[in-house]
């Protein structure tokens, strides 16, 4: 068994993959053998660290030091300086944004050091290729523990007590779930992993199955047991090429070990899993749906009752978990209920993770304690908003969910809490806006996306969110009437109330809760054909202040459309007829002549 | 197809486990080998080495290794210093591979200082 001095953690999450890492990974294999230090050194490809705008990035353990946006030029460096020569190369290590000279390791930054990390405990830190490396990480310890020493009843009773909810959106309570398949009685059940993680900007479930794709293994042979199946689904979306492969081959290495497959550590329980790859419908995420594509039919929802648990895949009991629950499973069982659910607040238990987006310095993946303020998150973890500017809203739970305004930052992360606010905890996808966001162009951008993917069984979605998003693309193209925002509200109301899925009752969501907090930017547009954010291209005008201007042309040069007329030395003129709002002449002017109204 | 039993499970469970504290830079022990120029010149190298090859062993604890810069006493090195969490550090000078597995043996796993190669040869250090 080789040891080794110190470890280089490079990144091989999709964020860090897609921006070079594989390079990165190869250079520092080549120049460590080159310089002879393969065999103190060793190479590890994790999986998503967290700190996505940062990468490509590298860890140096034991250290614990953070070189970020590496190129392949700058690994001899990193080689020479602090692998061979230990010294730390302060040019391409993190430092914190404000502004300290220090370079902070790991443990210290912000980002890190605020954040609880106990479903990613491994993201980042194993090789998720490697079986016996989970293994080494406490892996497959609980599967064993439930086999050799519990009944599934004893199991259930344990999630039960743990307090767990479903992290896909809904919140239902995981061991109760369980606890209706185990009661219905079947020849043969199911458990199916619900990966098709659809939200724009949501990607918790694809770095869990990247970065440890064992544990969600563990969580569903556990969930087997529990409720007596001996066949598990993975339905993973093809978007998702990285975990789909990473997926596959954790299965064959557990086949391999007997950790799949029949009579699991001697028990009486066997069980194996199989991969489903969907085409990537948002509506494939409802669990009915979902059990459609698996059965080889349409993605279409169909009423409930009969709830999965009783009537599911094939017609069969079945229970449909998300990536995160099941990933938290093998930590209920191994430090038990009462650790678990002494993390969180009275109704909400244990952690959450959340994708960090938009308008925020530190975007990327971050586990917090439930009940955590939002402010911490957006603040100490995210490092707040850039370029100065302030914090308009955050939205939470994607097109199921709402904003939630700024005088509303100090709200608990919990799951009633956010629901309180008209947001919903939804799968994690968290969008950070600055003040130069439109209320009514995000709203309008939901809706487009819901209308997309609207299945079309059910006329309420089907027509009412069509309805809905031809009154908001009227009132951003300044065509806007009175009674707009009136009928918005009464479409929305009647959609949640009649629609037959989940993305029906809650696609009226983003609308409403923008109306709520936002009204006066929605009348802003329909009476005054004024956009207050100066987003929505029909209602804004450029003009050039000619006190500002020096005649200098940039603007003239750079117009795509040739748009702006004059000559030199002058302040030219923008010939509206011919602008088309794109802003080009705005952002480089550089002596701020170029008016928005 | 074999399969594997609870005992195989944990005994793959303890191998790895030593690989993955480094890595979150935790383990109970810390070693650091002084790597200046002086300390390489003077054989720091194999003594690294040997250190890492002791710790492939089944048996031993988690260990962090890291190598840091000249302490100033050139002219002993190469300079090794081990510290145990709760405990101070100790310095063994003078290090050669020889040394260095026996310090690991009875300082590393046994817990007991190996007083020999602590002394500096100057009272005053």
């Amino acid at each position: 068994m080789k040891t080794y001095r110190s470890y280089v953690l490079v990144c091989m999450g999709s964020g860090c993959l897609s921006s070079g890492g594989k390079k990165i990974k190869d250079a520092f294999v080549s120049e460590i053998e080159k310089r002879g230090l393969d065999k103190e050194v060793k190479v590890v490809e994790t999986g998503c660290i967290g700190v996505c705008d940062l990468g490509p990035l590298a860890i140096l353990q034991p250290e614990g030091v953070v070189y970020k946006k590496l190129t392949p030029l700058d690994v001899p460096l990193i080689v020479e300086e602090h692998l061979l020569k230990g010294r730390v190369v302060e040019k391409l290590a993190y430092r914190p944004p404000s502004g300290e000279k220090k370079i902070a390791t790991l443990q210290e930054i912000d980002f890190f050091r605020f954040q609880q990390k106990n479903v990613l405990r491994n993201c980042g830190v194993i090789d998720p290729t490697s079986i016996e490396e989970y293994i080494g990480a406490d892996g497959y310890q609980a599967l064993a523990k439930v086999l050799t020493s519990m009944s599934p009843e004893e199991v259930i009773e344990e999630i039960k007590k743990s307090g767990l909810r479903g992290r896909g959106g809904a919140g239902f309570p995981t061991g109760l779930k369980w606890e209706f398949a185990r009661k219905a009685k079947s020849d043969k059940k199911y458990i199916i992993c619900n990966a098709d993680e659809g939200d724009p900007g949501a990607f918790m479930d694809r770095s869990l199955l990247e970065g440890d794709p064992h544990s969600v293994i563990e969580g569903m042979a556990i969930g087997a047991y529990a409720i007596g199946a001996d066949q598990g689904y993975i339905y993973v979306r093809a978007e998702y090429p990285l975990a789909v492969e990473r997926v596959e081959l954790a299965i064959k290495q557990a086949r391999e070990l007997g950790l799949l497959g029949k009579n699991i550590f001697d028990s009486k329980f066997s069980f194996d899993v199989e991969i489903r790859v969907g085409a990537g419908a948002f509506v494939c995420g409802e669990e009915t749906a979902l059990i459609a594509s698996i059965e080889g039919r349409r993605g279409e929802p169909r009423p409930r009752p009969p709830f999965p648990a009783q009537s599911g895949l094939w017609g069969k009991p079945t229970i449909i978990n998300n990536v995160e629950t099941l990933a938290n499973i093998p930590l209920v069982i191994l430090k038990g209920a009462s650790w678990f659910s002494s993390i969180g607040t009275e109704k909400s238990k244990g952690t959450k993770i959340f994708a960090l987006a938009g308008d925020i310095r530190n975007t990327g993946l971050v586990e917090v304690p439930m009940g955590i303020p939002l402010r911490k998150i957006i603040y100490d973890i995210g490092g707040g908003i850039p370029k100065g500017r302030k914090l308009k809203a955050v939205q939470i739970g994607g097109p199921s969910g709402g904003c939630i305004p700024r005088e509303h930052l100090d709200v608990p992360v919990d799951y009633e809490s956010l629901q309180e606010l008209g947001a919903i905890m939804g799968s994690g996808g968290m969008i950070v806006m600055d003040e130069n966001t439109c209320m009514v162009d995000v709203a309008r951008f939901f809706m487009e996306f819901i209308q997309e993917e609207s299945c079309g069984k059910c006329p309420p979605c089907r027509i009412g969110t069509k309805r809905m998003l031809e009154i908001l693309n009227r009132i951003t193209e300044g065509k806007g009437k009175e009674g707009d925002i009136e009928r918005l509200i009464e479409l929305g109301e009647n959609i949640k109330r009649t629609a037959l899925c989940g993305l029906g009752q809650t696609a009226p969501n983003p609308v409403l809760s923008t109306i709520k907090y936002f009204r006066e930017e929605y009348e802003a547009h329909i009476r005054d054909k004024r956009c207050p954010a100066r987003v929505c291209r029909n209602l804004i005008t450029y003009t050039i202040d000619e006190e500002k201007c020096i005649g200098c042309m940039r603007c003239v040069k750079i117009c795509p459309q040739n748009a702006i007329v004059g000559e030199k030395g002058k302040p030219p003129r923008i010939l509206q007829e011919k602008c088309i709002r794109c802003g080009i002449c705005y952002e480089n002017c550089k002596f701020n002549a170029i008016k928005v109204r | 197809m074999k399969k594997i039993t609870l005992q195989e499970l944990n005994r793959i469970r303890d191998r790895y486990k030593r690989l993955l504290a480094p890595r979150k830079g935790e383990g109970l022990i810390k070693v650091i080998v002084h790597m200046g120029t002086c300390g390489i010149a003077s054989g720091a190298r194999e003594v690294m080495s040997t250190l890492l090859e002791e710790m492939s062993r089944e048996d031993v604890p988690e260990i962090t290794v890291a190598q840091s810069g000249c302490i100033g006493l050139c002219d002993r090195e190469p300079v090794v210093t081990v510290i145990r969490s709760g405990e101070p550090p100790v310095r063994y000078y003078r290090m050669n591979p020889e040394k260095m597995r026996r310090v690991f043996q009875e300082h590393l796993i046994e817990g007991k200082i190996v007083k020999e190669f602590t002394e500096t040869g100057d009272e005053n250090l």
